[in-house]
């Protein structure tokens, strides 16, 4: 595995320090290095040609059974040594030393029975192989040390993704380990073209991240761009996909968020497809896909695993709810402090009875009901989760019921605010549904200052703000602006697999053609 | 990235400095007093002022009616306008055993335009009055009648910017105020009432399509003459939609009324037929009732030596037999045939006699021909404009003809009932 | 090997016709079948809109066809190399003021719909003053942000027309259209010109080429974006005329605004459409403003070379926002969309077809003038 970064020599780095060919001496330095904390373990040994060495590797990183083996076979006779220092010519860096016969690595890798073995003359790659679970082999009067793929630790097993979670689909979900989700990744796509690229960023923290693309079939431009984007990362540690997110993002400060999240091994081999990037990142279960659109979040896996009717309808559904979630509350105070012509005049007279005695403007009335759902909201979160699912309920109803017997709110108000909470549930993207969120206060606030002619206006700066937006290059609002009519057969309306015959134009592929009939085939080539 | 932050600050002030000084408009909705009806009246300059307590204790209980005579204004008033106030309290229909509340109360302001009246509305109601509501707008006929008041009133209803074209206008015999009084079981407000009422073409012949005010401006501007519904005695539980007003367009002012009968004929002639039924008699004895179902107009305009226009009617309804009284065999050709013919009659009586009443007693083409011919005839229009109503007065003298078919399709379950 | 340009890649005809048409909707369908029923009579000034609609599309055409000589040049570098840079100077003066003003006029106009129909007592300055705000923010933003804009605004205003169309049939009385052809000439010539004034700003195919990926398509696109605009006109038109009859029509101050106010759902489920009608139509009048802040401030750029954007925007707003409020009342304010009418047909018609012959004489004297 080769990796790439600019901060490849982490901060307590001694370039060029290499490896003594005294064992005692090694082993000191090690120990000096990691302060000999307990989980290292270092076990001398003596090999079966009576040559010593040590072995040292941290404990729970690696695999036991796997260490065993190693142990073993050094121990066994049937390793025949060659103190002369017959090492195989695979080792570059001791044939270009050659200063000396006993300085090369006795010990052939190709005989220890582990998957990657390799030679290594720096203390900082052998350090830092150590710390994330190789096992490290030193020789006395070797200069060389020969590390030992042993990575074996606990890790969750793949369980079904808990923020989106989907009824007709795959169940599993990502998990932290980075080579689990390489795996569900390589399970799902097995061209030979799908490329996993090795980064490791982070100073201190010294973080795996993949960017996995299809060959052939992604633009090669967005690529660069993103592997570009991540070269940058010069951050201590990049603990989890959050990070990484917000350093390579396009625009920080806008609410949206421009890269999508998913814990969902299927919605990345989706976009993989479609020739979208992504990034597969050690220790989180949330990988992140890029480019996105702002129509990204109204889709959903399971709607290419269902009938095209019924998951058009339902994306259909899912703008509607957008809409709702972020509108009704600026709506409902538009329309209560401004606009009583606007409302149908049955339901101005009976909202303005229930509103009767309701000591607050709606204004004030809407804010606080909807600060207090924010509140039940993240108090939902941060308790135990048979009770977090309670608090929803109960919270809600006995709050919303006791305000209104209370003549604090209007029973309207708590209906608007419970439609509210509902649609933006039903939006399948997490991070979609916070901007709306939070822009929706904006909105109430517009809507507070200057009615529905506000809410218009504050509508007219969003879109601005889209239409302006991009996520690596790629026009947010899209296929709707730029016009891209082609990839409206899978925008609001789904339409059937067969006639989806085209990657999205918009993401400008190498390989438009996802169906190849015969005749298709012919006029799109 | 430290300009644009710059920048973005100093938006925040301006955009705040809004937001602090915004909000003129803000009026809670419970802060609005509804207003859904109002009844023009007229005030007879002779009336004292007992007479407008009299009335205001004529009002039923369960609601406020504030008679607003100021002596003042009393004087010059020419209006007496009572306005129908929602109170939304009472609109709400929980609490069943809880003594109901009125959803609406009255007030009566007098005045000579209705934007004083309108301030003058709110020196007395807590809430500010607000018209985005208003269903209907009843005039008595006193106010119609007089010269001016008609379209002095109606401007107020269309200019303010609150209004909106699609109110329902009527006019009343009676007084409006007892119009508005109407409070039929299980109707809250009696203007949501009226306004059903008024949408009724399809279950009677007799109502004239709901007038809206942006079509009486219409005619106003047009100098057309025009019908509006007229709504009458209105008592505690209803009141009847049945007739016509009928507006000169010379004077713009109200001329007649036509009766039920006669509506029914206008709207032959109109071609605005949705549903009703039409009696008619069988021979001596019997009668029948006829409902119609589809009605077909055509006219065509021949003109004479005199060069007047002849308006032949050929008007086809299509309908079924609702009743029969001493009718012989619905089912057989013969009779069903008979039945078409007396079908076809009575409604050719109920057609002539408001084409009699129309040209001969108001001289007043509230039959459209004025429309047609302008559209068809726009060269013989432009030269007799100004003869057609006024002047040679042609409309009362034009010949209309009228052919009425009638074709029963079903005679219902039964063929005869007793023999 | 591909190259992304991922989203830039310049807009295609069919955007720019987009963009033409949203510039061209904007108040001017609000009060034109008010005008146009005063100048002609009955039905007759669907004969105006086909008739100017003619016009405009030849005008668009020509003006398009200068843009596309320009080539990849500014329209006002373009202009100078033709006529030298004092009187291209000028030019640019007077297409900034008309720019400026058009933009100032569509602002005043949404001001006063808005006082007129949403509020009461809120003065019309801060509602004007609201909208330059967002005008402001909309221009800092990148250009091709703008036409994106367009683009994601004009499919509602489509079809927020459509739902007019379909449910103020109810009302429509065919017979109010009746009887044809009536209307004099003078009366047509009339209404002609409303029309003509109505479906001004196609200009901005000047500016605005640069973004096309194929130039030479953008007469087509303006004479599309016309058409868009000529229909939607005539929609409109012949909708207020069958509810409203011709003299209906002349004495209603927004003709469409009380159009949409109309309208009824079957059901009385949604009774006040005009307010979803309302908020498309500030979008697309947004959208027109928006454009001509936008070309006021190129036009600055080029008299004004060093000055940044920021500064240009902090200078043309106070002006703006002070045209926006100088008329007193409707005839003013009529009068000042007069002014700004001819100051187009002038400085945005007129000339760039005068540029076009010259451009075309220049040719044939000297083959490789403006090579450069």
């Amino acid at each position: 595995m080769e990796y790439k970064s600019p901060a490849e020599k982490g901060p307590n780095s001694q370039t060029g320090r290499v490896p003594a060919a005294s064992l005692a001496e090694n082993v000191q330095y090690m120990k000096d290095q990691l302060q000999s904390p307990e989980d290292l373990l270092i076990k001398s040994i003596v090999m079966a040609a009576g040559q010593k060495g040590a072995v040292a590797c941290i404990d729970g990183l690696v695999d036991k059974q796997l260490k065993v083996q190693i142990l073993q076979t050094l121990m066994q006779e049937r390793l025949s040594i060659d103190s002369a220092g017959a090492k195989s010519n695979e080792a570059e860096q001791g044939a270009e030393e050659g200063d000396g016969s006993g300085d090369g690595m006795p010990v052939e890798a190709g005989k220890i029975p582990v998957q990657d073995a390799r030679y290594s003359t720096d203390w900082d790659d052998i350090l830092l192989s150590i710390l994330t679970g190789d096992t490290a082999l030193f020789v006395e009067g070797a200069k060389e040390v020969l590390l030992l793929g042993s990575k074996g630790w606990k890790s969750r097993a793949v369980e079904e993704p808990q923020t989106e979670t989907i009824i007709r689909g795959p169940r599993d979900g990502f998990t932290e380990d980075i080579r689990t989700n390489t795996a569900l990744l390589r399970r799902r796509v097995k061209d030979v073209n799908l490329r996993f690229e090795s980064f490791r960023i982070g100073r201190r923290g010294r973080k795996d991240v993949i960017v996995a693309y299809l060959n052939g079939v992604v633009n090669p431009q967005l690529v660069e761009e993103v592997k570009r984007r991540i070269t940058t990362i010069d951050i201590d540690d990049p603990e989890g996909s959050g990070y990484i997110e917000q350093w390579i993002t396009d625009r920080y400060w806008s609410p949206y968020p421009q890269i999508l999240n998913t814990e969902r091994p299927d919605k990345v081999a989706g976009a993989i497809m479609q020739g979208k990037v992504a990034l597969l990142i050690d220790g989180t279960p949330f990988q992140l896909i890029m480019p996105i659109m702002l129509s990204s979040f109204i889709q959903s896996p399971e709607d290419y695993y269902q009938n095209w009717i019924l998951s058009s309808v339902l994306r259909i559904l899912r703008v509607i709810s957008a809409f709702v979630a972020l509108f009704l509350p600026g709506l409902y105070i538009a329309l209560l402090e401004y606009h009583h012509g606007l409302l149908p005049s049955k339901l101005a007279f009976s909202i303005a009875g229930t509103r009767e005695g309701v000591p607050f403007p709606a204004v004030v009335e809407t804010f606080l009901m909807e600060t207090t759902l924010e509140l039940l909201r993240e108090a939902g979160i941060r308790l135990p989760k048979p009770i977090g699912q309670t608090i929803g309920v109960v919270g809600g109803l006995v709050i919303g019921e006791a305000a209104v017997t209370a003549g604090i709110v209007s029973p309207v108000m708590v209906v608007v605010v419970a439609v509210t909470a509902i649609a933006s549930f039903a939006i399948p993207s997490y991070g979609f549904a916070v901007s709306i969120r939070l822009l929706r206060f904006g909105i109430m606030l517009a809507a507070a200052i200057f009615g529905l002619y506000g809410i218009v206006l504050a509508l007219i700066m969003n879109c601005i703000h889209l239409a302006n937006l991009k996520s690596f290059g790629v026009a947010y609002t899209g296929p709707l602006a730029p016009l891209r009519l082609g990839d409206w057969r899978d925008f609001i309306i789904r339409v059937p697999v067969m006639n989806m015959v085209k990657r999205p134009a918009i993401l400008e592929t190498m390989d438009e053609v996802r169906i190849n009939t015969d005749d298709q085939g012919e006029k799109n080539k | 990235m430290r300009i644009r932050s710059r920048r973005r600050i100093a938006f925040l002030f301006v955009a705040s400095s809004i937001a602090l000084s915004g909000c003129w408009d803000r009026v809670e909705i419970d802060q609005r007093g509804f207003i859904v009806g109002v009844g023009v009246d007229a005030v007879i300059q002779e009336v004292d002022e007992s007479s407008a307590e009299e009335e205001s204790g004529s009002t039923p209980s369960g609601e406020q009616t504030n008679s607003a005579s100021n002596k003042k204004q009393n004087k010059k008033a020419k209006y007496k306008v009572t306005y129908q106030v929602v109170t939304p309290s009472g609109m709400k229909a929980e609490n069943a055993n809880a003594q109901p509340t009125a959803a609406y109360f009255h007030l009566t302001v007098e005045g000579t335009t209705f934007s004083t009246m309108e301030a003058n509305l709110a020196q007395r109601m807590s809430r500010a009055p607000f018209f985005e509501h208003l269903k209907v707008l009843i005039f008595s006929e006193a106010v119609a009648r007089r010269p001016g008041d008609f379209a002095e009133a109606i401007d107020y209803f269309l200019r303010d910017s609150q209004m909106r074209r699609s109110t329902k206008v009527m006019v009343t015999p009676n007084k409006a105020s007892e119009i508005l009084s109407t409070q039929p079981p299980g109707e809250r407000l009696p203007s949501a009432y009226l306004e059903l009422v008024s949408s009724n073409g399809a279950n009677s012949s007799r109502i004239l399509p709901h007038t809206r005010i942006g079509e009486v401006q219409e005619s106003l501007l047009k100098n057309k003459s025009f019908g509006i519904q007229t709504v009458s005695n209105g008592s505690r539980t209803y009141s009847t939609l049945n007739g016509t007003a009928v507006f000169s367009g010379r004077s713009n002012r109200l001329i007649g009324f036509l009766d039920g009968r006669e509506t029914a004929g206008l709207n032959f002639l109109r071609d605005s037929i949705k549903g009703g039924h039409i009696e008619f008699p069988y021979g001596d004895e019997g009668r029948g009732v006829f409902i119609v179902q589809r009605m077909t107009r055509r006219m065509r305009v021949s003109f004479g030596k005199d060069g007047l226009p002849a308006f032949d009617y050929h008007i086809e309804v299509q309908g079924s037999l609702n009743e029969a009284y001493q009718i012989p065999d619905t089912l057989s050709e013969k009779t069903l045939y008979r039945m078409d013919e007396y079908v076809g009659q009575s409604i050719k009586q109920l057609i002539e006699s408001a084409i009699v009443k129309l040209q001969k007693q108001y001289r007043c083409d509230v039959i459209e021909l004025a429309d047609y011919m302008s559209r068809k005839h726009h060269r013989w229009w432009s030269k007799h404009r100004g003869q057609w109503e006024r002047g040679d007065d042609l409309f009362s003298q034009v010949p209309i003809h009228v052919q009425v078919k009638a074709h029963i399709h079903r005679t219902g379950n039964i063929n005869i009932s007793e023999e | 090997m591909k190259t992304a340009s991922f989203g830039e890649r310049p807009v295609t005809p069919l955007e720019m016709s987009m963009t033409i048409a949203s510039m061209l909707i904007g108040v001017g369908v609000l009060t034109l079948p008010r005008t146009l029923a005063s100048a002609t009579k009955s039905f007759d000034g669907w004969m105006s809109i086909a008739g100017a609609g003619l016009i405009a599309m030849l005008l668009g055409a020509l003006v398009s066809r200068t843009a596309v000589k320009a080539g990849n040049q500014p329209f006002l570098e373009y202009a100078s190399s033709l006529i030298s840079r004092p009187l291209a100077c000028l030019l640019a003066f007077f297409q900034m003021l008309y720019f400026l003003g058009f933009s100032a006029y569509e602002t005043r106009a949404i001001a006063n719909i808005s006082k007129q129909y949403l509020f009461d007592r809120t003065p019309v300055e801060y509602i004007a003053l609201a909208f330059f705000l967002v005008i402001v923010y909309g221009v800092s933003g990148s250009r091709s942000g703008l036409l994106r804009l367009n683009v994601m605004f004009l499919p509602a205003v489509l079809s927020i027309v459509v739902v007019v169309v379909v449910f103020g049939y109810r009302w429509f009385e065919f017979g109010n259209l009746e009887p044809f052809f009536v209307t004099g000439i003078p009366g047509l010539l009339k209404g002609m010109k409303e029309v003509v004034f109505s479906l001004l700003g196609f200009e901005i195919i000047l500016y605005y080429i640069v973004f096309m990926a194929r130039p030479e398509k953008a007469p087509k696109a303006v004479v599309g974006g016309i058409l868009v605009a000529v229909v939607i006109d005539l929609i409109i038109y012949q909708l207020a005329i069958g509810i409203f009859s011709n003299v209906g029509a002349m004495n209603i101050i927004y003709p469409t605004v009380e159009l949409a106010k109309e309208i009824q759902f079957p059901g009385n489920f949604f009774e006040r459409f005009e307010s979803l009608f309302f908020v498309i139509w500030i979008m697309t009048i947004y959208n027109t403003a928006v454009m001509g802040f936008d070309l006021a401030g190129e036009c600055m750029a080029f008299l004004f070379k060093r000055m940044t954007k920021r500064v240009r925007h902090l200078i043309l707003a106070p002006a703006a926002m002070i045209i926006c409020m100088t008329p007193n009342n409707l005839p003013q304010f009529d009068l000042l969309g007069t002014m700004i009418s001819y100051l187009a047909v002038g400085a945005g018609v007129l000339i760039p077809c005068g540029l076009l012959l010259l451009s075309g004489r220049k040719k044939g004297t000297a083959a490789h003038a403006d090579t450069k």
